[in-house]
């Protein structure tokens, strides 16, 4: 890990802590003038979008957990706390774009993150979009974007937790908040330690054995800076250190394991913003570094993947008539990366340019966006999009959206040896949805049904496939895959008094099929995508009066095939109580949650055991600051 | 009972008209403990046969044959990849080759072998594949599966082709075997085992083709490599056609106390030999005659016959 890097965020997160004197003395609160990235680019109209985290729910759970009760989506793990992949709409991994702070997070080689890995307490806001969205985000966005965001919250002044779990679980947080006038800063820390020596059976009649080499050990440090600079300008800074060591358990086929692997990542981002009468401009900079190192010493094998990504971006959005947007900008990457399987450090250098368009008449929104992007000299065929929302009446809105997204080959793809083919095509292809949400309110009681039917045709997927000419696989724009399914939600949320009852269901169905036959890897035209289970549901049922909430999640994933055998379909139920206690500016949270409450012997990825019934057991508390 | 038979072919092929052994003992390899190819040249020759070699100097991948004499048989994974599981080459030599192909293998039979049948040779696992199949690996299951149940099985077919037309004959060599029901038979060979080869009858090339139970969407997961040594191609004037329309009968079988041996028109030796490698009985006669087996305990014997022309083993049941 370069030892600068560090260094100079540390003295980042040093000198925040330093009040800064002279700025125009001002009573404005920053946020009147807080600038989203969806009102520099656009919102998402016509696709979906569900807000799963807004900072107010005390988790101590990562982003895996969160995502795959909440978020609607299938997220494949391969054990407790470890590497976690998201499948959005039948898409891969690589087709899930995730931002942070409108900043790309997937490593350049790979073409993914490990969602094990980002704590919730690092961030302030999730949500996730489903549906296409490269027109304004570039390569990545085919699935889905899921969005992390840190947001001013000058409310609180502390907040931290202390969890403790069965197999050795010990997660810690604390966050300070801290500042006056124009300037406001907050400094988060959070650790999760794990051994996870679940115990487990290879096979129904085997004996119970303990998982070994499966513990697990994460830090983060967060350090997020809000600036008035005057009652037109702000610059916000954001610092995010990240280290973490991950054991690798043996699969149920092998008789031990002891490969780990260990991640450091530095990331740091500025952006500056200014509002006028019409006009918002916000301008990033921001520098990601990371080195993954992954360690086999049994087989002498240590694989090196480390990449600096520079990114800068100006985003300029116009208002007229009230009712009209306009919205432009520019977006330079350039990133170097070094891994094993290259012949030397490669470069890649991305220029992307996209506009908007948003129309706001009486019950009809219209956006349309196109982009343009160019990596490495060579231009990306345009990227339009054209999104829709109707209002029908009060409760029920129609939306609608037609997009065309694609995904630039990753590096590994294109560079590693032997194999990598540098002249591999973008995955690109249309995609078309439509939805129809109802909500009725009566009294405090609430009722929301919403339905989605997509349709997504994707050309050139890249695969792996043995070389014509050469003894060894290459990357091929080979695949050709068809994604089509429904999306349906219940929420009904019921007060009465003290009571509150929340229930919610979602489910999907998802047919993602291959196009193409291949032999080698065998591929059947017609068959479905492995991993990609074609029934999902998840429900919740929450209960809460006065001071006490109860909660009992169920998730139901459909049967799916693996590389090598099928994964069955299961049931997982999770219960978690709570207890609020609130003292003056304090509120105190006591929970109880037990995963996995049926005990079920259950795994995501083939031969990759999964923990039966666990405990954990913590409080949750926050200052808020006094009025 | 492996080592029987191996003394008994080692002994049959005693006096017998000329063979060339391909052990590998001719090529100088230096501290990396193999050769791969990467110099281009294409192949390696060994006695009368050509172990051929695809090396990609690109991306410096070698497919084909490569010859080793890695002693390292306890580290897993793609790194010891030319190492063999005895950890040495056949009886002590130290040189061996290693085999790595996605589709089939091949070996040219050439110079003097060329058109003519093989003997035998060695065959052992690889210790890439060896310890993968026993303890399994990020990719492969080990073999039996997680309940040890699982009825896998490494398959090395050998075949070999005449005159451009592929032999309908083939050889089964199990490099491992789990589908036994007592799962204390299963075995994966870590010893270097004698393959007789004649019965695919006059070559120009032997073709090698693996397959394996562990099977998914991108095809084999067992390691698809093996090791072979001391390949013995007949060379010369005998052939196998003279194997083929072999005019020596011995008869009964079962016997009791004599056989009679027919078809030898002058002066032939012959051995008896019991199932622990022993010699109990030897001999010499002319033309068709009778040997008395009375000092044979009831068991399986092979019988041994020879001259300078002709030679025949047998397997005889004494009663």
């Amino acid at each position: 890990m370069k030892k600068i890097h560090f260094l100079i965020g540390i003295y980042f997160v040093l000198f925040a802590q330093i009040r800064l004197h002279g700025q125009v003395d001002t009573s404005l609160l920053i946020q009147e003038i807080e600038i989203s990235e969806s009102s520099i680019r656009g919102k998402n109209i016509g696709g979906k979008k569900d807000q799963i985290y807004q900072g107010n729910l005390p988790i101590t759970t990562d982003l895996t957990s969160l995502l795959n009760l909440a978020g609607g989506l299938y997220i494949k793990s391969y054990g407790s706390n470890s590497l976690g992949t998201s499948s959005i709409r039948g898409g891969s991994a690589g087709h899930t774009l995730l931002l942070w702070n409108g900043v790309p997070l997937q490593s350049p080689t790979l073409g993914l993150l490990d969602f094990s890995l980002i704590p919730i307490q690092s961030l302030e806001s999730i949500d996730v979009q489903k549906g296409g969205n490269s027109a304004l985000w570039g390569s990545g966005a085919i699935g889905g974007v899921i969005n992390l965001e840190n947001k001013l919250d000058t409310k609180t002044f502390a907040k931290g937790h202390v969890q403790v779990g069965s197999f050795g679980n010990l997660t810690t947080g604390l966050t300070l908040g801290y500042g006056d006038k124009g300037y406001y800063g907050k400094t988060k820390i959070s650790r999760t330690v794990a051994e996870n020596n679940f115990p487990y059976e290879v096979a129904p009649s085997s004996p119970s054995i303990e998982l070994t080499n499966a513990a697990f050990n994460t830090l983060n440090i967060n350090q997020d800076v809000y600036f008035t600079i005057n009652e037109k300008q702000y610059i916000n800074a954001h610092y995010w250190w990240q280290k973490s060591k991950k054991e690798i358990p043996p699969t149920l086929t092998q008789n031990f394991n002891e490969s780990y692997q260990e991640d450091e990542a530095n990331r740091l981002l500025i952006d500056w913003n200014r509002v006028s009468d019409n006009h918002k401009t916000k301008v990033k900079l921001a520098v990601l570094d990371e080195l993954q190192q992954f360690v086999d010493p049994i087989i002498n094998l240590v694989s090196i993947n480390e990449f600096t990504q520079w990114f800068g971006e100006i985003g300029h959005s116009i208002s007229y008539k009230q009712n009209q947007e306009f919205n432009f900008g520019v977006t330079l990457v350039e990133t170097g990366a070094k891994t094993n399987g290259f012949d030397s450090r490669i470069a890649e250098t991305k220029v992307g340019f996209w506009l908007s368009y948003q129309l706001r008449l009486k019950q009809l929104t219209v956006l349309a966006s196109l982009r343009e992007e160019l990596v490495d000299g060579l231009w990306i065929p345009l990227t339009p999009s054209v999104g829709v929302e109707y209002d029908i009446n009060l409760n029920l809105k129609l939306r609608s959206k037609i997009s065309r997204n694609y995904r630039l080959a990753t590096l590994n793809d294109k560079h590693w040896m032997p194999g990598g083919n540098e002249n591999l095509l973008p995955e690109s292809g249309w995609s078309e949805e439509l939805g129809i949400k109802y909500q009725k309110q009566l009294a405090q009681n609430n009722f929301t049904f919403e339905l989605t039917g997509f349709n997504r045709n994707i050309k050139n997927w890249i695969i792996w496939s043995p070389s014509d000419e050469f003894n060894f696989w290459t990357a091929k724009n080979l695949r050709d895959v068809w994604s089509r399914g429904l999306e349906a939600s219940v929420k009904y949320h019921i007060t009465k008094g003290n009571s509150k009852l929340e229930l919610s269901t979602n489910y999907n169905f998802i047919k993602s099929t291959n196009q193409v036959t291949l032999s080698l890897p065998k591929i059947e035209k017609g068959e479905q995508l492995i991993y990609t289970p074609v029934h999902q549901v998840s429900a919740q049922i929450g209960y809460a009066y006065n001071k006490l909430m109860l909660n009992y999640q169920h998730l139901f994933t459909g049967v799916n095939q693996g590389i090598n055998e099928v994964i069955p379909s299961y049931h997982l139920g999770n219960v978690r109580g709570s207890y609020v206690m609130k003292l003056k500016n304090t509120h105190l949270n006591y929970f109880v949650q037990i995963q996995n409450v049926w005990n079920k012997n259950y795994v995501v990825i083939e031969r990759r055991p999964m923990p039966g019934i666990n405990f954990q057991l913590g409080i949750n508390f926050t200052l808020y600051k006094q009025k | 009972m492996k080592k029987v038979l191996l003394a008994i072919m080692l002994f049959a092929g005693f006096g017998l008209s000329a063979q060339t052994v391909s052990d590998f003992e001719e090529f100088d390899i230096d501290d990396t403990g193999f050769l791969n190819g990467s110099d281009g040249s294409g192949g390696f020759t060994s006695g009368n046969l050509f172990f051929p070699n695809n090396f990609n100097t690109a991306y410096s991948s070698w497919s084909g044959w490569a010859i080793s004499n890695v002693t390292d048989n306890t580290t897993p994974g793609f790194g010891n990849q030319y190492s063999a599981i005895t950890g040495i080459g056949q009886d002590g030599s130290p040189n061996y080759a290693t085999s790595f192909s996605f589709g089939a293998n091949n070996v040219d039979l050439i110079g003097e072998a060329e058109g003519k049948a093989m003997r035998g040779m060695y065959i052992t696992n690889s210790t890439y594949a060896f310890l993968s199949m026993q303890d399994g690996d990020a990719f492969s299951k080990k073999f039996g599966g997680a309940t040890g149940d699982d009825p896998d099985y490494f398959l090395l077919t050998i075949k070999g082709t005449r005159n451009g037309e592929v032999t309908l004959d083939s050889i089964n060599f199990f490099l491992a075997d789990y589908r036994f029901e007592d799962n204390t038979l299963d075995y994966i060979i870590d010893e270097w085992t004698y393959v007789d080869l004649t019965s695919l009858g006059e070559l120009d090339n032997l073709l090698f083709s693996l397959s394996s139970t562990d099977n998914g969407v991108y095809g084999m997961n067992t390691p698809a490599y093996f090791c072979v040594d001391k390949l013995e191609s007949t060379d010369g004037t005998s052939s196998v056609a003279i194997f083929d329309e072999n005019p020596i009968k011995t008869y009964p079988n079962p016997a009791t106390d004599v056989i009679t041996v027919e078809g030898f028109t002058e002066a032939f030796q012959y051995e008896i030999i019991d199932q622990m490698g022993r010699k109990v009985l030897q001999g010499q006669e002319i033309g068709s005659s009778e040997i008395k087996l009375n000092a044979l305990n009831t068991g399986l014997y092979y019988v041994v016959l020879w001259n300078n022309e002709i030679r025949k083993t047998e397997i005889l049941k004494v009663e």
